[in-house]
């Protein structure tokens, strides 16, 4: 992957932490949810787009899986946790 | 004083005599002394340790012909002229069969790749015509002197720029190493290592001075992509290319060292001089595996190690404990797809030797070169499966194989789990014995230069 593909996506991360310390109010453990799950999220993409590169088209696809579906489960209760909580109160 | 000595030992003599002193006038670069070692520049989980992994009982390791350590020279003395009549006879018939069905691997834009990738090396020789040579004399200026450090630092750059991976250095111990030379080159030439003052070739010997101490082991990288193609021409063909691009590194590096002023002893062919592997250990540029070759931090299997021995004192570089022994414990995947069953199954490295053509002395998976070697009469080529399949014959472009790395090295038990991973990732389906990927498939991928990626090496120095 691209160093500017890199920065688009570490600018997309960036804000998305900055809208959650902002706008939404995340308990600790949220934190840590979101924090892993984006690591994870992260790490599956680089795995998925070295793989290609390593021409090993099935590795790419299983390591998206193998890290990317727990890091989309992990961010998505950090993030929507705190979303409906806030629906709930509203 | 003892026969043959390392620069420690003639220190320590020569302390003795109290002539330490009297040193000052000959300063040359080894005199500059430092017991420093030069560290190539590593992750961290990459120890360098005084011992290497592999357990060495350097009473019982004597100094032995080339011919015998490998059924490479030895193979017709193991079997019967019958049964190596019959082998040659399966590969002609084989080969004729593959190329005229047009077996993928074995077509002929395969077989004319192989031709063409075992051409272009400049011929091998022990020392270099010494008329060629731009000495430093000839062009009347005095040797190149510097740090033992120094002096490792620019034949590294030096080599690595020639296509040389990493580089590594051995001082020579008369009780050790020194014992890594072989007793009798492939050609069967005697190695003697005697007090001369210049290294000379005969009829029958070669002469090694006994103050050239210092050997240079050196890697050169192999295509992974091509290799996974094995057991066919186009898999190992990037064996050949690599022997070949050896070839110039080594008359490069003869070149180069002379011009400093210094001798330098190369393979006088393909695996002369002294046994590869060993000091590849020795060096730290890998540790011993179950296929019984280096298997290095940075390529895995993906290498050849070349040597060069030299009088110009450099700083040795360590064994290093990267994990790799200890992972190939729980690891037996290139024995498992080996087709001969010539590797090692067992969880230990052991003392025994399998058969005359290994070297004991040390604790290894010893390998049963004679079935390997009657394989290879059946694909025709030399097979290679044991160095696609290994997990660590990857291109480190995904950072999961960083973590694979850091696993290996730092948590053991882990290693099994780590292997079953790799088997999931890379090789789910690949029958055993056969290619991981077709090889009509490379000729349509974009591959870099020689196919190797020269971003996994390590580039600065510490
Ligand atoms: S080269 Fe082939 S036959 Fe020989 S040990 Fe390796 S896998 Fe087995
Ligand atoms: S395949 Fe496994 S056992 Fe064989 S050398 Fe590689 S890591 Fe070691």
């Amino acid at each position: 992957m691209s160093v500017t593909l890199w920065l688009i996506l570490g600018a997309v991360v960036a804000l998305g932490f900055y809208f959650a310390a902002t706008k939404m109010k995340l308990t600790w453990y949220e934190w840590v949810l979101a924090v892993l799950g984006t690591i994870l999220i992260l790490f599956a993409i680089q795995n998925y787009s070295a793989s290609q590169l390593e021409l090993e088209p099935r590795a790419a696809g299983l390591l998206l899986l193998i890290f990317g579906l727990p890091g989309v489960i992990l961010a998505a209760v950090g993030f929507v946790l705190p979303f409906l909580r806030a629906k709930k109160a509203a | 004083m003892p026969e043959s000595l390392t620069r420690r030992e003639f220190m320590k003599e020569l302390g003795k005599l109290g002539a330490v002193a009297s040193l000052a006038p000959m300063v040359v670069a080894g005199e500059q002394m430092s017991d420093k070692p030069y560290s190539l520049k590593r992750p961290s989980f990459i120890k360098e340790v005084d011992e290497p992994t592999t357990e060495i009982r350097w009473d019982e390791v004597k100094r032995i012909a080339e011919g015998e350590v490998t059924a490479r020279r030895s193979f017709s003395k193991y079997l019967s002229q019958d049964r190596l009549d019959k082998l040659t006879e399966i590969r002609t018939a084989n080969m004729d069969k593959y190329i005229k069905e047009g077996r993928d691997g074995y077509t002929l834009k395969d077989h004319a790749l192989k031709s063409g990738a075992g051409k272009g090396g400049v011929s091998r020789v022990f020392i270099q015509d010494p008329e060629k040579v731009q000495t430093p004399e000839k062009l009347g200026v005095p040797n190149w002197t510097g740090t033992p450090e120094e002096a490792t630092m620019i034949v590294s750059a030096a080599l690595r720029h020639y296509g040389a991976g990493t580089v590594g250095v051995t001082e020579l111990d008369t009780n050790t190493t020194e014992k890594l030379i072989y007793a009798k080159d492939p050609d069967g030439k005697e190695m003697r290592i005697e007090d001369a003052d210049m290294p000379e070739e005969g009829e029958d010997y070669r002469v090694i001075p006994k103050k050239a101490r210092w050997m240079i082991t050196y890697t050169v990288q192999m295509s992974e992509e091509a290799m996974i193609r094995c057991p066919t021409h186009l898999g190992s063909q990037t064996t050949s290319l690599t022997y070949r691009r050896s070839q110039n590194v080594q008359e490069r590096g003869q070149f180069f060292l002379g011009g400093l002023g210094y001798m330098a002893m190369g393979e006088s062919s393909t695996n002369a001089l002294a046994i590869a592997p060993a000091f590849g250990v020795m060096s730290g540029l890998g540790e011993l595996s179950r296929y019984n070759r280096l298997l290095t931090p940075e390529y895995g299997s993906m290498v050849r190690v070349f040597k060069i021995l030299t009088d110009l004192p450099m700083a040795p570089t360590k064994p290093i404990d990267a994990g790799l022994l200890e992972y190939c414990k729980n690891c037996t995947k290139c024995a498992d797809h080996c087709p001969s069953k010539a590797l090692s199954f067992e969880k230990e490295p052991t003392w025994e030797t399998v058969g005359g053509w290994n070297n004991p002395g040390h604790k290894a998976w010893f390998e049963d070169s004679v079935k390997c070697r009657s394989y290879w009469y059946e694909t025709g080529n030399n097979c290679g499966i044991c160095f696609a399949v290994c997990p660590f014959a990857s291109k480190n472009l995904a950072s999961f194989s960083k973590v694979r790395d850091y696993m290996a090295a730092t948590v053991p038990a882990f290693d099994g789990t780590l292997k079953k991973i790799d088997d999931l990732l890379y090789t789910p389906y690949t029958e055993f014995g056969k290619p991981q990927k077709t090889a009509e498939s490379w000729w349509h991928e974009n591959h870099p230069d020689y196919g190797i990626h020269t971003d996994q090496t390590v580039r600065e120095t510490s």
